[in-house]
């Protein structure tokens, strides 16, 4: 047996060499690999053949749900479609996206049917209210994910895991922008910008975040995008687990408040083990949605029975799935029709069983047959 | 990191037996009902800021 020994091949009609070998036994090549087949048209083309002995992709699962990003389509707006006058930090519109500020700002947050191609909807920000962030100020959105949930990311260990978070984004402000990420538990931040370089037009865009070997995951964390942040904000160093409040918008340079009718639209966001962003992965509506439905639910509630003394009625309401904790309630609009009502209280079942079922009691004067329907809340949100 | 709620208005909820099922608030502008459950947002933004003396919580009012 004998040994063809060099560094490089190269074809004959080739002006250059398409495989390289290199001491320590890597092998690179030049253009595609095919197996099974002579006309491979992606970087591994296996002509239909099987794989065998995966064991991971990008450092990630092989298969199954790779976005750790409920409602990254922001396909699911159980709220509202479309607030105005938004000047209050909270759960405004789109399921599982939060608004966080510092800024005196008005804003009309929406979910808007202009995406770009294979989505349906994104989130949009409107300026109607201008504001300058102040030195300490931060005014971002956020998805606050469960620490149960992104526990094979590893933290605090030697083999903690990169993040990759990819989204299509489109905005009337070019220039750089911050994204980041935070755990609730230790404070730990990192962010790092993202180059918007044409204005008004969708832009796909990826960003790496190392991984923390540090800190472990003990509390909640948080993916968030800034659109304003000052001085004490956006200081620290790009891509670096720190304390430091200054790390958490690097890179933020554009201030989307500075004019009214500035706009920030974002979708597709993904956020998965790895450093390589994979295509979004789409989720069928009802899934989605029974996702969100951990953190918030509505509906309306219609109940109907006998009440044989005052203020002796109630009712339970089944969740859709289990909640994350036992909810807050609320009601809005009227009662939809009533008999023998003067008024009414969800008063829910503080006990363990507060996550699945909620309790209505009616507070109604006398006896006799009750009719009730009013639309009520139900928000476990982090 | 602090949520920043606005939360006024506090009372223990009843249920018509007089049982202590709850608290009843203020969130943001909007009438709610919260659990006495560690783990909702609301009830530890309350318990924090009860802690700290800058929140009362009133005792039920009558049915």
């Amino acid at each position: 047996m004998s040994t063809l020994k060099t560094a490089s091949l190269q074809h004959p009609d080739a002006s250059s060499n398409t495989i390289h070998l290199s001491a320590s036994g890597n092998v690179s090549i030049t253009g595609n690999v095919g197996i099974g087949t002579n006309s491979p048209t992606a970087k591994l083309d296996l002509g239909g053949n099987n794989v065998a002995g995966i064991s991971s992709i990008n450092g990630g699962q092989v298969g199954g749900r790779r976005n750790l990003i409920i409602n990254g389509a922001f396909t699911i707006a159980q709220r509202s479609t479309s607030e105005t006058g938004v000047n209050t930090n909270g759960y405004k519109t789109v399921d599982r996206w939060n608004y966080n500020r510092d800024t005196a700002s008005v804003l009309t947050m929406s979910q808007d049917t202009n995406a770009p191609d294979g989505f349906a909807n994104s989130f949009k920000i409107l300026v109607t209210t201008t504001a300058t962030p102040g030195t300490t100020d931060q005014d971002r959105i956020e998805q606050r994910i469960e620490s149960q949930n992104v526990q094979h990311l590893k933290y605090g260990t030697s083999g903690a895991q990169q993040l990759t978070v990819s989204f299509w984004v489109k905005t009337n402000k070019t220039g750089n922008w911050s994204v980041g990420l935070y755990m609730d538990s230790s404070g730990y931040t990192i962010s790092q910008a993202y180059t918007v370089n044409s204005a008004d037009t969708w832009e796909y865009k990826t960003v790496t975040f190392a991984a923390n070997t540090a800190q472990a995951m003990t509390g909640n964390f948080r993916l968030w995008f800034t659109f304003a942040a000052g001085t004490d904000r956006k200081s620290g160093t790009s891509n670096t687990w720190s304390t430091s409040t200054t790390n958490r918008a690097v890179g933020q340079s554009v201030n989307l408040l500075d004019t009214i009718n500035n706009y920030w639209q974002i979708t597709g966001v993904q956020m998965e083990v790895g450093d390589t962003a994979t295509s979004f992965e789409h989720r069928p509506y009802g899934e989605e949605l029974l996702a969100c439905c951990r953190y918030y639910w509505t509906e309306t509630f219609y109940g109907q029975g006998y009440q044989s003394a005052s203020n002796d009625y109630s009712e339970m309401i089944q969740h859709p799935v289990e909640m994350r904790a036992a909810p807050t309630r609320s009601f809005t609009g009227s009662i939809l029709y009533s008999s023998n009502i003067n008024s009414a209280q969800i008063s829910g079942n503080p006990g363990g069983s507060g996550k699945w079922i909620t309790r209505v009691y009616l507070r109604a004067a006398g006896t006799g047959y009750l009719q009730y329907g009013q639309a009520f809340q139900l928000d476990a949100e982090l | 990191m602090e949520d920043k709620m606005n939360i006024t208005s506090v009372y223990h909820t009843t249920d018509p037996d007089g049982n202590n099922m709850g608290l009843k608030a203020i969130v943001d502008g909007d009438e709610t009902f919260i659990p006495l459950a560690p783990g909702n947002r609301h009830y530890d933004e309350i318990m924090r800021q009860v802690e700290a003396g800058t929140l009362t919580i009133a005792d039920a009012e009558t049915p």
